[in-house]
């Protein structure tokens, strides 16, 4: 179809302009009302715009919902993030009271102990202190690996 | 056959629900998006096994990298063009061509009977395939038949971008996006599109009259 004047006919790319919703000049309205092979040219894109929404949805022969969910992780990573910063919060507060008698400032609060069981307090928060720290670490070490 | 709205605000809520893997949000997310993932895979991919996997594999992605989705564009446009990343990876694998230099080239605005040909194969085809009806049946179910038929005979890329902007409502902004294509050549490919399918109606017209 070809368009080189107004009297000429309306090109595919008019038609399917006019059906997007451009408005056609009062030249092209006049021919397209008065030129049946126009007219039949709209018609069939129209019935093609009315046939692209009444084409059938195509599906899936088993429920892709069920079988993607049974891909997924159980356990929300974000709900273990943060049971894992909170065990870790309450490993670094232990390490503190460890290092805090290891260093005897709770000498005056209990000033009954001997210096012997002061050493012995002392060795034990050193011992549970350097596994707290490892477990600590290795905490922050899985911690970064999860948010990642 | 509409594509899912969602406000923006009802995105965000379903985005972080799925984040927190909350397992009811992410039944919701797939129900609300397998439409439109399964019928753009459909339109690219021929083989059924092969679809079936890329369906799931889409989805899987969707949720392995949604902590990645900024809100820059809707979350339909990014499921899309993870569909569409994905089943254009598998057809490179493949080796299977997107767009045949012949479609693009096809005229917009003459009717060539030389350029014509894949509107009379099709047509041909469909005839055959068709059991012959009283004229006042062959209305608009015919069409749809022989549509759905000349749709599946269009090169990969015109089929995606007319279930893209025709079947999903996507705007051309959207469909550039998705198929990181200048804007104008989507236009230019959805006109060609349109066209040879127009074309395909027209020779079945004739061929009954």
């Amino acid at each position: 179809m070809l368009n080189h004047s107004n009297n000429s006919h309306l090109t595919d790319t008019q038609l399917q302009l006019h059906l997007e919703g451009q408005t056609l000049n009062a030249n092209q309205q006049t021919h397209l009302a008065n030129c049946p092979l126009c007219t039949q040219q709209l018609q069939l894109y129209q019935q093609m715009y009315v046939g692209f929404n009444q084409l059938a949805t195509p599906s899936l022969p088993f429920d892709l919902a069920q079988a993607v969910m049974q891909q997924m992780p159980e356990q929300a990573p974000n709900t273990q993030l943060e049971n894992a910063w909170v065990a870790a919060t309450a490993l670094l507060l232990l390490m503190v009271v460890c290092i805090a008698a290891y260093l005897g400032l709770f000498k005056s609060i209990i000033p009954l102990l001997t210096n012997n069981t002061w050493v012995a307090v002392q060795l034990l928060t050193a011992m549970l202190g350097t596994v707290l720290l490892f477990q600590w670490i290795e905490y922050r070490f899985w911690s970064n690996k999860m948010a990642n | 056959m509409k594509n899912t709205v969602l406000t923006t605000a009802d995105e965000r809520k379903l985005v972080t629900a799925v984040l927190q893997n909350d397992r009811k949000a992410i039944l919701q997310l797939i129900r609300l998006y397998e439409r439109l993932v399964v019928a753009m895979v459909f339109k690219m991919i021929d083989k059924p096994p092969d679809r079936e996997d890329i369906c799931q594999d889409v989805f899987l992605k969707i949720f392995s990298h949604l902590k990645t989705f900024k809100f820059d564009s809707k979350l339909s446009t990014w499921i899309a063009q993870i569909t569409y990343n994905t089943s254009v990876n598998y057809l490179q694998k493949k080796k299977t061509l997107l767009l045949d230099e012949v479609f693009t080239n096809y005229p917009l605005n003459d009717t060539d009977d030389e350029q014509n040909n894949y509107a009379e194969t099709i047509t041909t085809n469909f005839m055959h395939q068709t059991v012959a009806m009283p004229d006042e049946l062959l209305q608009q179910s015919e069409t749809n038949q022989l549509l759905q038929t000349a749709i599946e005979g269009l090169p990969i890329m015109f089929r995606t971008l007319v279930q893209l902007y025709h079947i999903e409502d996507m705007s051309y902004t959207d469909i550039a996006q998705i198929t990181q294509l200048p804007l104008n050549t989507v236009k230019s490919y959805l006109f060609r599109a349109r066209k040879l399918l127009k074309d395909v109606l027209q020779q079945h017209q004739f061929a009954h009259h």
